[in-house]
């Protein structure tokens, strides 16, 4: 009798320890482990998000997800560190999890701040010329420009022209705060004009040697009654010739003398012989002969001593006036 | 027979309340902790570990109120796991 209670009570053990360990036994559907895996792939995107993450943006309500997943996994029969994910979930506890983790992945996610692609093309542009502003944005419920552009969609692009160097501003604001991206467009200034081509080079005017207006006077002499030149005055009838090479604009005026022999009438018209002689020299070396004049001034000017053969040689002349007109 | 019976009664009711009132016990340490971490700041500090130490506590009264107390217990070790962990980082400043 005794023995029969004991081995009673032993077997009421038993019965109770095999009832509990066998209890929850099911191995959980395919449904409920999908059910599972969704609510762990939301709290894991919700934790792992950039730049924050469900424990910045919602750890209230993440704590409380992970507690509810935790509670889910427990109800199983697998250890606490299952990742079997086996056991008898009921459609309350699922749908709670869930709901949690619904909540802390749309809380997180509008906690993200605001993430703006903002840029001019081309960011350098020459007057008159215009650029095209471009942005993208996320986390954005309101963007707008500077620089009367105004609100914008949250991605697009427009066709700026400023007149001078403009930094634009893109203004985003989202739930998760404000964020501001600028992007500058430089308007070269204007290109040069290309410098005019330098004056064509005057012509090189050889310096005179000769101031304008100064006179040059050369002298030759004449034997007895006679008006042609001289061998040996050849060589002062030169430096007339180079001067007027090297000053084609200078002005020859040839006036001719005679010593006090004979008369009046007969010497004027010997001295006007003696300048007409040089004239047409010149005009043979290549003088324009519109450079020259020439005239005769008889025995009127002497400048030597009529009376004495010296001076009579020195009164038989022509003087050759040269003037550098320009 | 009828002793070792009626002895045999006694251990296994004792061995049940000795249980419940570990449970009791450990929920009301985590409870304490808790509140610990609560007046070092860490609901500010460490919010996420502040609130879960909240939920796994909350998780382990209902399992002891229902009476799983292999549940209770391992809820009640989770609360204090993160009470301690709150604690510690509202008391280093971190976040």
């Amino acid at each position: 009798m005794r023995n029969r209670h004991l081995i009673l009570l032993l077997s009421i053990l038993l019965a109770t320890f095999l009832v509990a360990g066998c209890a929850n036994n099911r191995v959980a559907t395919k449904g409920e482990t999908d059910q599972f895996n969704a609510i762990s792939a939301k709290i894991a995107e919700a934790e792992n998000m950039t730049p924050k993450g469900a424990k910045v943006c919602a750890p209230k309500e993440l704590a409380i997800a992970k507690a509810e997943l935790d509670g889910i996994r427990h109800q199983g029969t697998e250890p606490w560190d299952d990742t079997a994910k086996t056991g008898p979930w009921s459609d309350t506890t699922i749908a709670i999890a869930s709901k949690a983790a619904d909540v802390v992945l749309a809380k997180t996610k509008a906690c993200q701040p605001p993430v703006v692609n903002f840029s001019a093309n081309p960011a350098a542009i020459s007057p008159g010329q215009c650029s095209t502003l471009t942005w993208s944005s996320q986390n954005v419920q309101k963007a707008e420009i500077d620089q009367e552009v105004g609100a914008v969609a949250a991605s697009g692009s427009k066709q700026v022209c400023p007149k001078e160097t403009t930094p634009y501003t893109l203004t985003a604001t989202g739930t998760g705060g404000t964020v501001y991206e600028t992007a500058t467009v430089t308007v070269n200034p204007p290109v040069a004009a290309p410098p005019p081509p330098p004056p064509k080079a005057a012509p090189v005017v050889v310096p005179a040697a000769v101031p304008v207006g100064a006179e040059v006077t050369l002298r030759v002499n004449f034997d007895t009654a006679k008006w042609n030149i001289r061998p040996a005055d050849l060589a002062e009838l030169q430096k007339a010739v180079d001067f007027a090479k090297k000053y084609p604009n200078a002005k020859f005026h040839v006036v001719g003398h005679t010593d006090s022999r004979g008369g009046d009438k007969y010497n004027q018209n010997l001295s006007e012989q003696r300048a007409e002689s040089v004239k047409k020299y010149l005009v043979g070396e290549a003088v324009p002969p519109g450079q020259i004049t020439a005239e005769g001034k008889g025995e009127a000017e002497p400048i030597g001593n009529n009376k004495t053969k010296e001076g009579q040689f020195q009164n038989r002349r022509i003087v050759l006036k040269i003037v550098n007109s320009k | 027979m009828r002793r070792a019976s009626v002895i045999l009664c006694a251990l296994v009711l004792i061995a049940g309340l000795a249980a419940g009132c570990a449970t009791a016990n450990g929920i009301g340490d985590a409870r304490a902790q808790l509140a610990k971490a609560k007046g070092a700041g860490a609901e500010w500090s460490a919010p996420f570990e502040y609130y879960a130490a909240g939920e796994y506590l909350r998780k382990a009264v209902f399992s002891a109120e229902i009476g799983d107390t292999k549940e209770a217990q391992i809820f009640t070790k989770q609360s204090s796991d993160y009470s301690a962990k709150a604690l510690g980082m509202a008391k280093g400043g971190a976040k």
